[in-house]
């Protein structure tokens, strides 16, 4: 199982950290609604009753513990989409093949070390300040290592320069802009310049126009395997085009921006000194949008008119290198026929809706006031549960075969 | 590391069956949950920590939370856990009879739980003035008790819906995924019990 496709190791990593920073953010947004509507101080001073006041920086705590892991989430499987498409295009298998997996599962455990750093403006503990600093600086490393054995696996090998390799290209460019300024933020002096400038955002939006980049690039690459015609590549290497320069000339002047003080956030710029900076962003975004347009028509065109694929299984001739695109599938899962699925999923919908109506109307309930609940809606509901439920059991129409 | 050299993604000799057991599907939902308490316990310990003064002047005024209810519950909660064993072992062995016993005490126990928390305990707390928006540790102590509270209810939900399924014949000592789900959904409530408890 270890030998995986690299795609394959990127979502394993995506999913582990899907699992593990979400409930947090559950958690937290259950805590918010408490506060709102039950009085329940868990982020906010009460000045009336000093014993039962919260911390606004909790709330920061719980969001970033599942927002950093949350940006690695957005990335993982855009690496594994370029490491794949770049095999490809090169011709060859991936350089470094474990340090490629097993540096995305070493993002994946980092990110959880990290949040810190999004607040270091909110946290005055210097020994807390430096732990999170070095985990954060640590986060480069496997990323490091993806870049290195990406470029040491283009190193000499025949190069297909068609335009899914070029957004891929793109996006290890934008990943490295994008990296090597998230490497400032953990520098705690320099963080605290930058915290809410527009050089966070110019860091995260080349890196998110990346991750965009590899996701487009993928589906460039998969068109011909879903529709059996080819896009229109002209097209689509002029969307790629404007996309790059476009990014390239608003990000960057983001961050020069950012550098300067234009701080996040603001409908206007606060000082004259920004307005050329914000000209030639909104230049930029243009050209983006134009790129956008492109790559549409690019697929729009290719869907009637697009040259034929001649094998679908295998449009773009890797298997001769052994990266086969259509690969079957080792596991089947069996096939059930059971009414659980259906009784579950649909008829206890009702069943809680009704509950939570009939309770919400008692004369006790919390929810007075908040909702106008109604029983017999409910008592409606809870029968609509029973009928369901046993029509799901004394019917015989999930044991016939699907068609 | 040599086995991880990428030629052979294509030959894999076996699927995993892992993928196709519920007691794994099990066992994500309920590392999920895990940290799920775990971000609870520990805002509560952050609140500990950073608001230092006020959180030991409320604790100063919490009324005694250990009394002997409180006692009789947890060792109800935690020998439910024996009784979910035995109800396992003996549904392994084939006993379909002595697995309802088991099974039907476990359900007791986390009844006697779920009702004395929610009807005598809360009550006589509220009563008292440990109302839940009365101080930081009152917001905490009902926050994750209840939220435990509630996983004890849905356990309890999901037994009744285990032991429907054995009495339909779904679940049968050969195929015995669902009651071995439930078991250990069960331990990981008193698990966290546990952990509540200790705080």
């Amino acid at each position: 199982m270890l030998d995986m496709s690299l795609f394959a190791w990127s979502i394993l990593a995506m999913s582990l950290l899907t699992v593990a920073a979400l409930p947090p953010l559950a958690v937290g947004a259950v805590m918010q609604l408490m506060e709102r509507h039950l009085g329940f101080t868990f982020f906010s001073p009460n000045p009336a009753n000093p014993l039962a006041s919260g911390d606004a920086r909790l709330w920061q705590h719980i969001f970033w513990f599942f927002g950093h892991p949350e940006v690695y989430i957005l990335v993982l499987p855009a690496m594994g989409a370029v490491s794949e498409v770049l095999q490809r295009f090169a011709g060859r298998r991936a350089y470094g093949y474990t340090a490629i997996a097993l540096s995305s599962v070493a993002i994946a455990a980092i990110s959880f070390a990290v949040w810190v750093h999004h607040m270091f403006t909110a946290v005055q503990d210097w020994i807390v300040r430096v732990a999170f600093a070095v985990a954060t600086m640590a986060v480069a490393i496997p990323s490091g290592v993806k870049v290195f054995n990406w470029v040491a696996t283009l190193y000499g090998a025949r190069i297909r320069l068609r335009a899914p390799m070029l957004f891929t290209l793109t996006f290890i460019g934008f990943f490295i802009v994008g990296g090597v300024t998230g490497v400032f933020f953990p520098v705690i002096p320099l963080d605290l310049h930058l915290q809410d400038t527009y050089f966070v955002l110019g860091h995260f939006h080349y890196v998110v126009n990346a991750i965009m980049l590899g996701a487009l690039g993928m589906l460039l690459y998969y068109f011909p395997h879903i529709t059996g015609r080819w896009y229109e590549e002209r097209l689509a290497k002029g969307s790629w085009l404007l996309l790059t320069v476009g990014g390239g000339i608003t990000y960057t002047f983001l961050l020069a921006a950012g550098v300067l003080g234009m701080p996040r956030r603001y409908a206007a710029a606060p000082d004259p000194l920004y307005y050329p900076y914000h000209v030639v962003m909104t230049a930029g975004t243009w050209l983006i949008a134009a790129g956008v347009v492109l790559y549409l028509l690019s697929l729009l065109w290719g869907l009637p008119y697009g040259r034929p694929v001649a094998n679908r299984e295998d449009p773009w001739g890797v298997s001769k290198f052994g990266l086969k695109d259509v690969v079957p599938p080792v596991f089947h899962l069996p096939h059930i026929h059971t009414p659980w699925p259906a009784v579950v999923g649909l008829a206890t919908m009702p069943l809680a809706l009704g509950l939570l109506n009939i309770l919400a109307a008692m004369p006790t309930s919390v929810l007075k006031g908040v909702a106008s609940p109604s029983p017999s809606l409910g008592w409606g509901l809870v029968a609509l549960f029973v009928a369901l439920g046993w029509l799901g059991l004394s019917s015989t129409w999930w044991t016939e075969p699907l068609r | 590391m040599r086995v991880m050299n990428g030629a052979h993604h294509i030959e894999i000799p076996k699927p995993p069956s892992a993928w196709g057991d519920l007691r794994v599907t099990m066992a994500w939902v309920i590392f999920s949950e895990a940290v799920l308490f775990l971000t609870l316990i520990s805002s509560a310990y952050y609140a500990r920590l950073v608001l230092y003064q006020n959180w030991s002047a409320a604790l100063s005024h919490v009324l005694h939370l250990l009394t002997l209810l409180a006692i009789a519950m947890s060792i109800a909660l935690w020998g439910s856990s024996f009784t979910a064993m035995a109800a396992r072992r003996a549904f392994l062995s084939g006993d379909v009879k002595k697995f309802y016993l088991w099974a039907l005490a476990t359900v007791g126990l986390g009844a006697f739980f779920a009702a004395s928390q929610f009807l005598a305990e809360y009550p006589s707390l509220m009563h008292e003035g440990f109302t839940p928006t009365s101080s930081l540790v009152a917001m905490y102590f009902y926050s994750i008790v209840t939220l435990h509270g509630f996983y004890v209810l849905i356990g309890l939900a999901f037994w009744s819906f285990v032991l429907l399924l054995v009495k339909l014949g779904y679940w049968t000592p050969k195929r015995p995924d669902g009651v071995e789900a439930v078991e250990y959904y069960w331990h990981f409530v008193d698990g966290i019990w546990v952990l509540v408890f200790a705080t």
